[in-house]
């Protein structure tokens, strides 16, 4: 690390800036993908750099450079956008106070991912490749490993200095069946380039991808002869990882403070969970309770602090039904008077940190899979995400799974395609009347949740079990 | 010697001197800055500069690669290595073509770099923000948005010859102007992109939106179900890319999920359509060649609604018993995104105004944004998504109403297949990977499943 921080620190300071922070990055990623059993891309990616945020006349001003020697170069981009941010500054930036710490964190882990060779790698993925290619009628073969290793050190002008190493991996395969008039496909252990956490080797063992492979590819040609459901409101059940999109995009994104008060209205869109909703708004059914902790061992989004230095934390967002929080920053959390919940990052060295989803989670409740299934007259169960839309207030959504299954008289009984369904998110999740227990809750990793401008890729984890919902409008032909 | 010659000199160095059996070097720099606005006022205002080194090599058959940001030689050199390290981990890969070999690649008859554009620094994207905030503000109305502009330099060096490089700017204004106290609602939406940001004339995007969102008040309900539809080059745009990412393109295709599949001239689509890739057209983000150095050139996707072709990277390219029609993507992409896309999609314009299309509307939904569109069903190209920033019913030639935004869920293949009119003036629209230049549609059915 060439970066001199403290210097750059004590300079952006020196020439005016109210408040400054400083992040370096280094991060190492390893890619490595299958397409029909052929590696298509085994690489390593590295990236290093800072990004420095600073607060100027009262707004905020930020410069990002790869480059050692332009270090104070990057402080004065950074003032001189900061300027140019207050010419259109109604009232000055103020923020939460944190307690500033000197601290390290690193991610927990069993089997270090440094010292996993790519030919042990390669050995796993082309063992399930094989899984899958051995059924008969797949038509496309993709598998994929990731690992993620990133460095970095946080200081700012309060005087934290926080550094951290953060591992992560995952992996996920992909059958495709097509018999001429019909593509069907299934993803293991979950769509979204499988599943991922932050953790070591160990994780990735765990997947068990070789079985997974098969069965997936199973299933895949099995669905091409799968019938279709009708129209009509229904009694659904979703899965654990079909869930896990199901709260993202109408819980974990409608709640992001920033995106509530209109900072992503151009873009990434508004919500419809307006701050005088806070305490009063009843966005779900009692069986709803919704946390955000990015202190949970294994996450995704699991970390010893986020990128203002504010340490992981567990923060209920929705309690017994009732909205009672948002995702905050500092400045978000001062502005509205709330907690500070742990929830600002970058997409690394050159981006600057918005308030993003951690580890959102469904907290387990108190029922089964099975007990729900065979309290289920007339329904469909469904599993892992395949169509996932919603509107630009996170109230209109449209999903659906790869794979369904018709539920009469409380069993599965046949298998379903092409299976969608839509709601409004109160009325959807004011529908839920039961959730799993905490021992079918699984904790999921999605690498690749997309917001800001310029683009900001981040990694987040949910936690999640089966849960069940009534009178839903479900679609079954095209 | 200027920082831009030292890195290709570079990097052609370290291709010319490698003792690996093939080596590939892609360069990708970029010096970029966006201000952000909010409820009127600035919230995000940022600079970055990065430079991007990605290595692959293909020795005793075996391929790997590494990519680093640092680029000195020191640290080029070690990602050499690296690639070379992965590789002898890796399967012989026998039907691997080889990098790029020595090939010219033609000239664009316009320079993709504009001074204007490369030199907009912080205060000159502040006034232009500035102008914005105060046209929209002085009509009552406010603003989000955001104002972007960056110099980049692309490219691609093989040891087998292949030298190539692209020095680009590029610019893009994003806004959406509502009522004050109304964020997200009653929106109406400007966008503008272009390599030369003088073109850009802010007050002209500012007035333009609010007088978009100045009509959409007071929206009035419609019953889900089929419509005709007039769609504004915006919307066009992102049908467009979904299109191609579901069937123009080679892994789509040769793994039966395309809708060309099996049906290469035939009529798929209204003969009015004609759909097609060209990175050497400069009237949209023209680049001569691919991330593999391969040249471009014009494919045509879709004649006169005629089946034509997909395109393909060297890999599917040499796999179908071909080769690459010079659509390689960076390694460094969205990984959701396979290789090989069209990244420069053309839809060939028609006769009619957009004016023309409202005008001869009995009943009509008029849409000048998509959003969140998601694929439903691959054969087809079905996909669903909501409208967003303006949607009207027109009725009897005018717009009479603002409308809620809307639910679709729609196959694109069967909504191209009845096409009313296209309309004479197209518009170049950012894409995920790349850029669209498309017309307005008029479609005789889209079908609306709901409403927010």
């Amino acid at each position: 690390m060439d970066f001199q921080l403290q210097k750059l620190l004590d300079h952006a300071v020196a020439v005016g800036a109210s408040y400054a922070d400083i992040r370096w990055v280094h991060r190492s990623n390893d890619l490595l993908q299958l397409w029909d059993g052929d590696i298509d891309n085994i690489s390593t990616t590295e990236s290093e750099g800072i990004g420095i945020r600073v607060l100027l006349n009262g707004a905020w001003g930020f410069a990002a450079t790869n480059n050692p020697r332009h270090g104070f170069r990057a402080v004065e981009k950074s003032l001189e956008t900061a300027q140019e941010s207050a010419r259109w500054h109604n009232k000055p930036v103020e923020l939460a106070p944190v307690k500033i710490v000197k601290a390290e964190w690193r991610t927990p882990f069993e089997i270090d991912l440094r010292k996993v060779s790519f030919r042990e790698r390669i050995d796993l993925l082309c063992e399930a490749d094989e899984a899958m290619k051995s059924v008969e009628g797949i038509s496309q073969r993709k598998a994929s490993m990731g690992f993620f290793l990133t460095d970095q050190i946080f200081v700012s002008s309060e005087g934290a200095y926080i550094e951290q190493n953060i591992c992560e991996c995952g992996a996920g395969l992909t059958a495709l069946a097509a018999d001429g008039n019909e593509v069907q496909h299934r993803s293991y252990p979950s769509s979204f380039q499988g599943n991922y956490a932050s953790a070591g080797y160990e994780h990735i063992l765990s997947l068990d991808l070789v079985n997974g492979g098969k069965q997936c590819a199973e299933e895949a040609v099995a669905l091409l002869k799968a019938d279709t459901c009708e129209n009509g409101e229904k009694t659904i059940i979703l899965d654990s990882s079909l869930l896990t999109l199901q709260v993202h995009e109408s819980i974990g994104h409608a709640l992001e403070l920033d995106r509530v008060l209109g900072s992503e209205a151009s873009y990434a869109g508004t919500s419809f969970a307006t701050p005088d909703k806070i305490g009063n708004f009843r966005y779900g059914s009692s069986a709803v309770n919704i946390t955000a902790d990015n202190s949970l061992s294994g996450g995704l989004a699991s970390t010893g602090y986020d990128d203002e230095g504010v340490p992981a934390t567990r923060t209920e967002l929705i309690k017994d039904g009732i909205l009672v929080n948002y995702l905050t920053s500092r400045e978000t959390a001062a502005e509205l008077n709330m907690p500070i919940t742990s929830s600002m990052r970058a997409d690394g060295w050159s981006r600057s940190p918005l308030i993003r989803i951690s580890n959102v989670n469904l907290e387990p409740g108190d029922s089964s899979l099975d007990e729900m299934i065979a309290d289920t007259e007339d329904g469909i169960f469904m599993k892992t995400t395949k169509v996932y839309s919603i509107d630009d207030k996170r109230l209109n959504f449209e999903f659906g799974p790869e794979i369904a299954w018709k539920i009469e008289n409380g069993k599965c009984t046949k298998l379903l395609k092409n299976v969608r369904y839509r709601s409004i998110t109160p009325e959807f999740w004011n529908s839920c009347d039961a959730v799993a227990g905490e021992d079918e809750w699984k904790l999921w990793g999605v690498p690749v949740c997309g917001k800001g401008e310029p683009g900001q890729i981040v990694h987040v984890g949910h936690g999640t079990a089966a849960a069940r919902f009534r009178n839903i409008q479900v679609e079954g032909s095209r | 010697m200027k920082e831009k010659e030292k890195k290709l000199q570079l990097i052609n160095e370290i291709a010319d001197t490698t003792s690996a059996d093939q080596l590939e070097i892609t360069l990708f720099s970029k010096d970029y800055g966006l201000t952000r606005f909010a409820g009127n006022q600035i919230h995000q205002n940022m600079t970055e500069e990065d430079s991007t080194i990605s290595v692959r090599v293909f020795h005793n058959s075996r391929l790997g690669s590494c990519s680093t940001n640092r680029s000195d030689r020191v640290s080029i050199l070690e990602s050499v290595d690296k690639a070379l390290t992965i590789a002898a981990l890796n399967d012989p890969l026998p039907k691997f073509p080889g990098f790029t070999e020595s090939r010219p690649v033609p000239a664009l008859k316009v320079s993709p770099y504009y001074y204007s554009t490369a030199e907009t620094d912080a205060k000159d994207r502040g006034d232009m923000v500035s102008t914005i905030l105060s046209t929209v503000k002085g009509r009552g109305f406010e603003a989000a948005g955001a104002v972007e502009n960056g110099t980049y330099l692309k490219a691609v060096c093989t040891n087998r010859g292949q030298q190539v490089h692209q020095q680009e700017t590029a610019a893009k204004l994003n806004l959406v102007v509502n009522r004050p106290g109304q964020t997200g609602f009653g929106t109406g939406p400007a966008r503008w992109m272009g390599r030369d940001i003088s073109e850009l004339d802010c007050r002209r995007e500012a007035l333009h939106a609010v007088d978009i969102s100045e009509k959409n008040i007071e929206p009035a309900h419609i019953d889900a179900g089929e419509y005709e539809v007039i769609l504004t080059p915006e919307a066009v745009g992102l049908l467009l890319y979904y299109l191609s990412w579901m069937g123009f393109h080679s892994r789509a295709f040769h793994s039966g999920q395309s809708f060309m599949a099996g049906h290469i001239g035939e009529q798929v689509l209204d003969g009015k359509i004609s759909i097609w890739d060209d990175g050497l057209d400069c009237s949209a983000y023209a680049m001569p060649f691919d991330w593999e150095g391969v040249p471009k050139k014009k494919v045509e996707l879709v004649k006169d609604g005629m089946a034509m072709g997909v395109v393909y990277d060297s890999v599917t390219g040499t796999a179908a018993g071909g080769a690459s029609t010079g659509h390689a993507l960076s390694l460094l992409r969205d990984r959701y995104y396979s290789s090989p896309l069209p990244t420069n999609l053309f839809m060939k314009p028609g006769e009619e105004s957009l004016g023309d299309m409202i005008s001869s509307a009995k009943k009509a939904v008029l849409v000048h944004s998509f959003w969140y569109v998601r694929e439903v069903h691959w054969g087809k190209a079905t996909v669903t998504g909501m409208t967003r920033d303006g949607t009207f019913l027109v009725e009897n030639g005018k717009v009479t109403r603002a409308l809620p935004n809307l639910r679709f869920t729609q196959s694109i293949v069967e909504a191209l297949q009845n096409v009313i009119s296209v309309g004479r003036d197209s518009k170049l629209t950012d894409q995920y990977n790349g850029v669209a230049r498309v017309p307005a549609l008029k479609l005789a059915n889209f079908n609306f499943v709901g409403t927010s």
